[in-house]
């Protein structure tokens, strides 16, 4: 469904004069110097997967997505999306792709949702019929008949985001860009727009790319991740393999109330006797949390229990550590 | 008060970080600006007078009026954009500090960009004293007024940006205010008072006094008919004018206090 | 054709949700009307002229420009271009299958159609009662109509070049401002062209701002003439190959320098 090859892209940067007249300065006599922000980039996204596209932020990530959008021309290397060049059939790509970004909103500011979906309704030709199937199916998935006719100014960030993703499905598209969707959102509203995507790239074998910082969001929803860094590809696989290469584990902190019996504590747990605390280590996956935490709760009383969940960077930072020998790259 | 100075000094300093840019741009403003003076010049270089005034004697009207707009912008920027606080809530912050809302919103607003329109007018008030001069006209009165003229204008001015900023508390915005109650009364005030209809020569002797700005002195300083007195009206409308906007605006926060936003 | 249609039609309607404050708005818009209105006939008293003009005509003149100000000259800033570059959603805009130019081309007539029926029409009936109006005849009207869609077409071009000028600029208030200046001082708005001092006011005409003003008043006042609908009709021409060209330009600038 997506394929690129070798995809390379260059920014030119101008050098900013510091002192006095900067400003004047940099106008007359600016140098410019090319910045690599994708360089030789491979890979296959098969109909209907479910990818998460990962990095830090200025890794190359919203580049390599304005290069699928063909908003982008690469400096080498192609990219093909459903069979087309988004570069040379721009229009053609567009008509068959839905985009959102979580930080901006594709809607029309000071327009009731349902006349941004007629507008965009209206610029991709989507008939009637079509209009009222998705109308019907995805409001109803996302309920946002409550608000539909309120102005998009004056709705919460979860309701917007529930209208963005309606836009962005109404024509129909096989391809879904979707740039943190998840971004700002509550744990309900995260978890209603997870099941829905889910079930779009199960039911309706829509080829999803997701752009996110949220370890869940990729835990739950991507058949297949893309890490990259510095505007390089450092993984591409699954994320079962990623796990057997990198253990994630998260973190359980219980603070304990009164006299601890550190003889009964799990194996690996470490006690900490100044604060009363102890931490345990495990991977979600293996082991599930509450076992755990009554295990814990067994050996004294429980004050305050706090889960940290692993964070990608601090995956791409071990995978740095370690170097690029180490890591597979499925090809 | 010392808090206010300090305040003041480290916007001067965060303002010209960028001194070129400051210059350039503030000299492009004043160019532009007089670009719209110059129309009227146009005007009355081909007409002589407007009902009676020469050009020299409209570019003093001008020039105050530009004058005391300009210092209005500069030192009281935030009640002329008063409707940020309104808009975004952040007029509660305000209201948690231990200094009153408007003194608070003083220390804030000094906006060093509209101090252009303070030099030009410096530069057109220059001309035109020296073309009345030329005339054979005594400008040593006028000259003599000015930092009065300049003061109580200026207080004038803000007793409408002010009044104008209450009216948040109600509506929210209040852009679409500015245009009457601000921009055009000042412009209005450019251009000598009897060449308008009763009905608006009243407002502007009233409601919106910018009046007294230029116009009612001057009829005293360039002997256009007016008594001594009529230089002792412009501070006195001045001081009854931002009486009646403090009032006005310390009813809007009472307003606010009861209802909120 | 038919996405274009839609949009002028929801920017009308995004436009009505105001349509209180622009009322307060006119009350302005009225003021500084009348003002200039009071400077031109205090100048010409009783028996002056200027352009062939006394006192009431150049009233008419000066309503006339002052009500279709919202389409010509105080269109929203670049169309918030720059905006759209700061916070990258510009990408959503270069991305859609529909022309970036005939986008903001439809958002803009919708505004402007707003503004014909909510500022132009109010405002003129209001310094109707101080100044009347001209005589009108059934002929004028076809004239009439296309000197002020021609004006508003400009002014359209005008704010696109001020909004597109983002791709370069990133702070695009000094080509709004010099853009603005221009529009007052070489579109007649508050002067007649030809009474512009010297060499100035015989090169005016020919130059696209007078395409703004000057000619749809002179035809609102019943002076039409061939000169006020050619050159106006080549500058629009001129202009939307300009615009075009400079899209495209501004296109391959984002790939250039990245958004």
């Amino acid at each position: 469904m997506i394929r690129a090859e070798g995809l390379t892209k260059y920014y030119r940067v101008t050098e900013r004069k510091t002192g006095r007249f900067a400003a004047l300065r940099t106008l007359l006599t600016a140098k410019s110097k090319l910045v690599t922000a994708v360089s030789d980039m491979n890979f296959e996204i098969p109909r209907g997967g479910f990818v998460g596209y990962i990095g830090p932020n200025g890794a190359g990530k919203s580049t390599t997505i304005k290069m699928l959008t063909g908003i982008l021309h690469p400096d080498g290397g192609r990219v093909e999306v459903a069979g087309f060049s988004p570069q040379e059939q721009r229009k053609e790509v567009a008509q068959r792709m839905g985009v959102v970004f979580g930080q901006r909103t594709q809607l029309w500011w000071d327009l009731p949702c349902k006349d941004s979906f007629e507008l965009l309704a209206a610029m991709y030709k989507v008939e009637r019929r079509e209009y009222d199937k998705a109308m019907s199916e995805y409001a109803s998935l996302l309920d946002i008949g409550e608000f539909i006719d309120t102005p998009v100014r004056k709705l919460s960030l979860g309701q917007r985001m529930r209208a963005d993703l309606v836009a962005a499905l109404l024509h129909n598209p096989e391809i879904l860009f979707l740039d943190e969707p998840t971004i700002g959102l509550d744990v309900v509203a995260k978890t209603r727009i997870r099941s829905f995507l889910k079930e779009l790239n199960q039911a309706e074998e829509k080829t999803i790319l997701l752009t996110t910082h949220d370890m869940d969001d990729i835990e739950q929803l991507c058949k297949q991740i893309i890490i990259i860094n510095h505007g390089q590809k450092v993984y591409d696989g699954t994320l079962e393999e990623l796990r057997e290469q990198y253990p994630m584990p998260s973190l359980l902190d219980v603070e304990f109330h009164g006299f601890v019996n550190e003889a009964h504590l799990p194996e690996g747990a470490q006690y900490d006797p100044t604060y009363n605390r102890v931490k345990v280590l495990f991977d979600k996956v293996t082991t599930r949390p509450m076992p755990l935490i009554d295990r814990l709760g067994e050996c004294a009383e429980v004050r305050d229990i706090q889960i940290q969940t692993p964070r990608i960077e601090e995956v791409i930072r071990q995978i740095y550590q370690e170097g690029h020998a180490a890591v597979k790259v499925k090809s | 008060m010392a808090l206010y100075w300090k305040l003041i000094r480290a916007s001067v300093a965060a303002q010209m970080e960028y001194k070129f840019s400051f210059l350039f741009s503030t000299l492009l403003m004043m160019v532009l600006q007089a670009l719209d003076f110059l129309l009227i010049a146009a005007i009355l270089l081909k007409f002589d007078t407007i009902k009676g005034w020469n050009l020299y004697e409209v570019g003093y009207l001008y020039a105050i009026s530009m004058m005391v707009l300009s210092l209005y912008r500069t030192l009281c920027n935030e009640i002329h954009a008063f409707e940020k606080y309104t808009v975004q809530g952040e007029f509660d912050q305000l209201l948690t500090r231990p200094v009153s809302p408007l003194l608070n919103l003083f220390s804030r607003s000094l906006y060093l960009h509209q101090i252009g329109g303070f030099l030009q007018g410096i530069v057109v008030l220059a001309v035109s004293l020296w073309g009345l001069y030329g005339q054979g006209v005594s400008v040593a009165k006028a000259l003599w007024f000015l930092p009065v003229s300049i003061v109580s204008g200026s207080l004038i001015v803000l007793a409408l940006g002010l009044a104008t900023a209450t009216i948040a508390f109600w509506t929210v915005r209040i852009a679409d205010f500015l245009p009457f109650t601000v921009y055009a009364p000042i412009n209005a005030s450019s251009y000598p008072m009897h060449i308008y209809p009763g009905w608006l020569k009243g407002l502007l002797f009233s409601v919106l006094p910018v009046a007294f700005i230029a116009y009612v002195p001057s009829l005293y300083l360039f002997d256009k008919g007016g008594a001594w007195w009529y230089l002792l009206l412009t501070p006195l409308v001045a001081a009854v004018a931002l009486g009646l906007a403090l009032a006005f605006w310390r009813f809007g926060i009472k307003r606010y206090h009861s209802t909120g936003n | 054709m038919a996405f274009y249609w839609v949009l002028i039609r929801k920017s009308y309607l995004s436009n009505l949700q105001y349509r209180a404050a622009h009322m307060i708005n006119n009350l302005g818009s009225m003021l500084f009307g009348l003002m200039f209105i009071a400077i031109w006939q205090g100048t010409l008293g009783e028996g002056r002229q200027v352009v062939g003009f006394g006192g009431q005509e150049m009233g008419q003149y000066i309503a006339f420009t002052q009500s279709i100000l919202f389409q010509t000259k105080f269109l929203q800033r670049g169309f918030g271009m720059d905006e759209g570059i700061r916070t990258g959603s510009i990408s959503l805009q270069l991305m859609r299958p529909v022309s970036f130019f005939g986008y903001y081309l439809a958002f803009c007539a919708g505004s402007q159609a707003y503004n014909l029926f909510f500022r132009t029409v109010p405002l003129l009936l209001i310094f109707a009662l101080f100044v009347g109006l001209p005589d009108f005849s059934w002929s004028m009207w076809l004239p009439l109509a296309g000197s002020v869609a021609m004006a508003f077409y400009l002014g359209f071009l005008m704010n696109y070049f001020v909004g597109v000028a983002a791709f370069w600029t990133k702070d695009i208030r000094w080509s709004f401002i010099v853009f603005y200046t221009l529009n007052t001082t070489l579109s007649g708005f508050m002067v007649p062209l030809p009474v512009m001092p010297g060499v100035i006011g015989d090169i005016v005409p020919y130059l696209p701002w007078s395409g703004m003003n000057y000619y749809p008043v002179m035809t609102y006042l019943g002076h039409s003439s061939v000169r006020g609908f050619v050159i106006p009709l080549i500058w629009c021409a001129v202009l939307t190959v300009v615009a075009l060209l400079i899209t495209r330009r501004a296109r391959s600038q984002m790939e250039v320098q990245g958004g």
